[in-house]
C-alpha cells in the first residue's frame, strides 16, 4: 500500500490514514498555526504613527486564561490553563495539540499610553491595541 | 462530467492546500472526536465533507490588518488549509457535530451503531 510505503501511519493499527501529513511530509509544509511548533504562540505586528497592534495567535485559551502585561516598553502575554486530561475509555489516535502554558515578550519601540491600551480576542486570536503615549509622539513647535 | 465541475476539479488540483491545521483525534462512546485548531477561521469559511470514508476538512485564512495600519512584522500564515483523513469504520454522518470555540473546531462523528454486528453461533 501506497501510505504504508512512503508514509507514517497514524496509531499501530493504521486505522486512520492521514493523507496530508503524507503530502506535507514530502513536500515540507508548514502547519497553520505556529505555537506547535515554537511552543510560542505567533505573533503579527502592526504599526501607524500613533501607536501599534499586536495580533497573537492563541486558539484552545479562554479569554480569562489570558494575561497581557506592559512594562516599560515590554510586552508579555501569556497563558495558563489546567490540563485537559482524556478519560480512559477513550483513544487516542491522533495528537499533534500541545496545550502548554505560554509567555512571549516583545520589546515595543516605543512607550504605551498605558491607560489607553485595549485587547480583543475572537476566534482564537488576541488582538491588542497599542496606542503611542503622548511624550513619544513628535511635537509642533510654534514659531513666534 | 459538465463543464463548471471539471473547472471546479481543475481548480482543486492547482490550489493546493498551503496549511495543515494541528489536531487530535480521539475515539469515545462509538464516536470520533477530532479537534483541529484554526484560529481566525470563521464557521462560515470552513467546509467539512464526508464522503464515505474520507473526511476532508478545509478553508481558507486571510489576513486582517487593521484599518489605517501597515504590517511590520508577520508570523500568521495566510492561504488555503486542510486535513484529510481516512476514517475506519462506517460513520453516521447525519448525526455528526462540528462546533467552534476560541479558534478551535471540534467534530464529534459517531460511527455507525450497525459497523458492530454480533453474530450468534447456532448449536446444532
Amino acid at each position: 500500500m501506497f501510505v504504508n510505503l512512503l508514509g507514517k501511519q497514524l496509531n499501530e493499527n493504521g486505522f486512520w490514514n492521514d493523507f496530508n501529513r503524507l503530502h506535507n511530509e514530502l513536500s515540507r509544509g508548514l502547519y497553520l498555526n505556529d505555537f506547535y511548533k515554537k511552543d510560542k504562540p505567533a505573533l503579527n505586528y502592526y504599526v501607524n504613527e500613533d501607536g501599534a497592534f499586536v495580533d497573537c495567535l492563541v486558539p484552545g485559551f479562554a479569554e480569562e486564561q489570558i494575561d497581557i502585561s506592559i512594562n516599560d516598553k515590554e510586552l508579555t502575554i501569556s497563558g495558563k490553563k489546567e490540563k485537559e486530561t482524556i478519560d480512559e475509555n477513550s483513544t487516542v489516535v491522533l495528537s499533534e495539540i500541545r496545550e502548554e502554558n505560554f509567555s512571549r515578550t516583545i520589546e515595543l519601540p516605543f512607550r504605551v499610553d498605558t491607560d489607553k491600551v485595549a485587547a480583543e480576542y475572537k476566534n482564537g486570536i488576541l488582538r491588542i491595541a497599542l496606542p503611542k503615549a503622548e511624550s513619544e509622539k513628535p511635537k509642533k513647535i510654534k514659531i513666534n | 462530467m459538465t463543464t463548471t465541475e471539471m473547472t471546479k476539479n481543475q481548480e482543486l488540483k492547482t490550489e493546493k492546500p498551503l496549511f495543515m491545521p494541528a489536531g487530535n483525534i480521539i475515539e469515545k462512546d462509538n464516536s470520533a472526536v477530532i479537534t483541529l485548531d484554526m484560529p481566525g477561521v470563521n464557521a462560515e469559511g470552513l467546509e467539512i465533507t464526508v464522503d464515505n470514508d474520507i473526511l476532508v476538512i478545509e478553508g481558507k485564512t486571510s489576513a486582517q490588518t487593521p484599518e489605517n495600519f501597515k504590517p511590520v512584522y508577520s508570523e500568521f500564515k495566510y492561504g488555503n488549509f486542510q486535513r484529510k483523513f481516512k476514517i475506519p469504520k462506517p460513520v453516521d454522518a447525519e448525526h455528526a457535530v462540528a462546533e467552534m470555540k476560541n479558534g478551535r473546531l471540534k467534530l464529534t462523528i459517531p460511527y455507525a451503531k450497525d459497523a458492530v454486528k454480533k453474530i450468534t453461533v447456532k448449536s446444532v
